[in-house]
């Protein structure tokens, strides 16, 4: 298994990743924030943009290993997440009659296989995916324009700034372990190129949230549970039933590709924290990890967006001794 | 036992006994060995008979021998004052002369000398060039590859009269030797392409290479992979467009077909027409067999899963459709499916191996009692028969063979894929195919490249753009 990353891999990975995160997260994992979701992804990006900088200063300074080891779990953490949320996702569109183990397993098989394609094959792929997006999403917005209400928008920040800031602080965790996964597996030298992508990816994000806010109204916030909103993603009963196909595809492939960004991240970077272990092994470790802790129940696992936070602590005292030495 | 690795000696009856031994004769009924004199130095003509051309050896040697006069006989003398020959070359190995006779040149031994004359006077039968089978265009060169070595290249030099064309000859087959010709453009074809093609032709150890079917698996980057990574034209055109577009050629004795490597996944897709057609035509055509590929590959497997799984994403008068057409069916969709694309198969296999005489039946078997009397028979229903025809037009719409072959295979595990997991199991199915194609290489070339990676490219991927945008090499 290959452990390297390029640079257009990088950034084609990163983006799309970071896309499908977003998207979830604050569509389905915080739905306090509602209206003010894209408020909250532009304010994460800005939260995160210089917690990676810092990564990347840190990482030339020594502080690689501890780096790498808190990415690693993060990205395993997440990736677990991810799959037991996209297993989840399928349940609510056609499977609710099958164990939402069973509805894992494909996925286990599909990171499997990127385990072992490596990085580059998964940035190419993430690149290919950006592709076929454009065109589907452009038929998903022209089909449904007519249902679009943009009186919905409103209140601009949903249930209040309180929602915004904690999702905003949570959008700039799942960027930083996704975006810091990159920089750190590509080289401290493409931070800029690695922040460009993140920066459109966000861009993205925002666009596809207000779109998505136009096509229902606020609702309470209490009532508000991960299969609600999941049904009113994939099945809505707003716009043409065939509609559903373009958005189900564009959720189950980006998905996907956020899935096998985190799970081969957390295998690359693992094989970094021990370089005497190969791809093979790395790979069997970090599929079973990711696998085991998808199926353990969500109050035993961390909840990662404190991670990032963490990290953040841990930085800052070196971020000022750096500025020191350099002033 | 004489071995090929000896050299010749001086004495003429011991070379002629190496050579007997090793060709068999006397029960080789077809290896000859005419003893004749020049001037008054005995010498001995060796040939085989059906490989060479008795007039070239009458007219240009024995008739060139019998006529000189004057000074001493010598094998410098024979070699540029007597043969009337073009080629005519020495050589003093065993091996290299038995190899040349087998293939059809004329050794001529000579007493005293420990060389021997090697005359290129191949005269066996071959087939006209001649339109091509499996490449057919409407517009366009009607020119095929032929089983002829020495033709091919002149082919392809006709297609590329430029003085930059090389070809280099290289042998495969450590028992039964086939040889090849690389040939590429100096100057345009990047050197470590032509470095990294002949080194893998290097690397064979097999006793033989019986096609270039197997010469192509032999030298992929992933021979497992379900697509090849190899384009293999019977098309001397597009062989030279490839040329000149800085890809190399691999060609073989007694094979109708050049390899071309490195390619890409749109390489595959692009046919001699879109070249021939007006620019706008060409792209419309790439863009018709590009859906062709993703309706023949996602089309059966779709259909299964938005009828067994996502059954209101389908539109009410289509769903009803389908359900009164499949209301006397007995068998489940997947089952359906799976004898449909057999049956189809097996219509298409049986057509290839058919007698001429009576092929044309088959069209109407094929129609009739698989097509309409299995929808009578309410085995299958009259939808999945257009899926189906759908799929296999879509297959064949894709110019490369290989490429066709390798689609019919990712259908099956869409179809599985679709029967188990609906759309799900397709999305996933999709990816993984995607993935495995971004990791495939071709002579260490991304197969997805210019677009995953990216790279600077000819506009003449997916869309071909007017040819005053095209650019050399």
């Amino acid at each position: 298994m290959n452990n390297k990353l390029s640079r257009s891999a990088a950034t084609a990975s990163a983006g799309a990743a970071v896309i499908s995160r977003l998207f979830y997260g604050l569509m389905v994992d915080a739905p306090e924030v509602h209206n003010g979701a894209w408020l909250s992804a532009l304010l994460g990006l800005i939260l995160s943009l210089p917690v990676l900088w810092l990564i990347c200063r840190a990482a030339k300074r020594g502080r690689r290993p501890f780096l790498l080891c808190a990415l690693l779990v993060s990205s395993a953490l997440d990736a677990a997440g991810m799959l037991e949320a996209t297993a989840f996702s399928e349940s609510c569109v056609a499977f609710n009659h099958i164990p939402t183990v069973v509805l894992m397993l494909p996925l286990l098989l599909a990171v499997g296989r990127c385990l072992w394609l490596g990085g580059d094959a998964l940035g190419a792929s993430a690149r290919v995916w950006m592709r076929a997006f454009v065109p589907l999403m452009l038929v998903v917005i022209l089909y449904q324009w007519p249902y679009y209400r943009p009186a919905w928008l409103f209140p601009a920040l949903g249930f209040g700034m309180r929602g915004v800031l904690h999702g905003s602080l949570r959008a700039a965790g799942w960027i930083v372990i996704i975006g810091g996964a990159a920089v750190l597996l590509c080289g401290e030298r493409q931070f800029k190129r690695v922040c460009g992508s993140l920066s459109i990816a966000v861009a993205v994000v925002g666009l596809l949230i207000l779109l998505r806010l136009m096509m229902a109204p606020v609702m309470d916030a209490a009532g508000l549970g991960q299969r609600t909103q999941l049904d009113a993603l994939l099945t809505n009963g707003r716009a043409p039933m065939y509609l559903q196909l373009p958005m189900i595809i564009i959720y189950c492939v980006g998905m996907l590709h956020l899935l096998c960004f985190e799970s081969w991240a957390a295998s690359a970077l693992l094989q970094r924290v021990i370089p005497q272990m190969s791809g093979f092994p790395a790979g069997i470790l970090t599929l079973s990890a990711v696998a085991l802790m998808a199926l353990l129940p969500s109050t035993i696992s961390l909840d990662l967006w404190r991670l990032p936070v963490m990290l953040i602590a841990a930085l800052v005292p070196f971020g000022r001794e750096a500025a020191v030495c350099d002033g | 036992m004489p071995a090929c690795h000896d050299v010749l000696s001086e004495g003429l009856s011991e070379n002629i006994s190496i050579f007997k031994k090793l060709l068999n004769a006397g029960v080789n009924a077809d290896a000859h060995f005419r003893d004749y004199m020049a001037g008054n130095v005995p010498i001995c003509v060796i040939y085989i008979e059906g490989m060479a051309s008795d007039t070239k050896i009458n007219d240009f040697v024995l008739r060139a021998v019998a006529s000189h006069s004057g000074e001493a006989m010598n094998m410098n003398v024979l070699r540029n004052r007597v043969l009337e020959i073009a080629q005519c070359d020495e050589e003093n190995r065993v091996g290299t002369i038995l190899r040349a006779v087998v293939t059809g040149m004329t050794a001529v031994l000579m007493e005293g000398s420990d060389q021997a004359l090697l005359l290129e006077t191949r005269g066996f039968p071959t087939r006209q060039v001649d339109k091509t089978t499996n490449e057919s265009v409407v517009l366009g060169s009607q020119e095929g590859f032929v089983e002829c070595l020495r033709t091919n290249i002149t082919l392809l030099r006709r297609y590329v009269p430029s003085y930059q064309l090389v070809t280099e000859s290289l042998t495969v087959g450590t028992a039964v030797p086939c040889q090849l010709s690389l040939a590429y453009i100096d100057g345009v074809t990047d050197p470590k392409i032509v470095e990294e093609l002949r080194n893998r032709v290097k690397r064979i150890d097999a006793p033989s290479v019986r096609s270039i079917g197997e010469l192509m698996q032999r030298i992929e980057d992933k021979p497992s992979a379900l697509l090849p990574q190899v384009l293999q034209t019977e098309r001397p055109d597009r062989a030279a467009a490839c040329l000149m577009e800085g890809q190399a050629v691999l060609l073989a004795d007694n094979s109708p077909y050049a390899l071309v490597a490195p390619v890409s996944l749109f390489h595959l897709l692009h046919a001699s027409d879109d070249a021939f057609a007006r620019w706008q035509y060409g792209t419309l055509l790439r863009i018709i067999r590009f859906m062709g590929m993703l309706i023949s590959v996602f089309l059966p497997g779709l259909y299964i899963a938005l009828t067994d799984y996502h059954m209101h994403l389908i539109p009410m008068n289509l769903l009803t459709s389908i359900a009164e057409a499949r209301s006397g069916v007995p068998f489940p969709i997947l089952v359906e499916i799976l004898l449909m694309e057999f049956s189809f198969y097996l219509i298409n296999e049986a057509g290839t191996r058919m007698p001429r005489q009576i092929g044309g039946a088959l069209g109407i078997v094929g129609a009739l009692i698989l097509g309409q009397a299995a929808v009578s028979a309410s085995i299958i229903s009259p939808i999945l028969i257009i899926i189906v025809a759908l799929t296999g037009l879509g297959n064949y719409a894709v110019p490369d063979y290989g490429f066709g072959l390798g689609l019919i295979l990712y259908r099956l595990g869409v179809i599985l894929a679709g029967a188990l997991f609906g759309l799900y199991g397709i999305c996933v199915a999709a990816f993984c195919i995607v993935t495995a194609l971004c990791a495939t290489k071709s002579l260490g070339k991304p197969f997805l490249a210019p677009v995953a990676p990216p790279r600077p490219h000819n506009p003449d991927i997916l869309l071909r753009l007017p040819p005053w945008f095209q650019k050399w090499g």
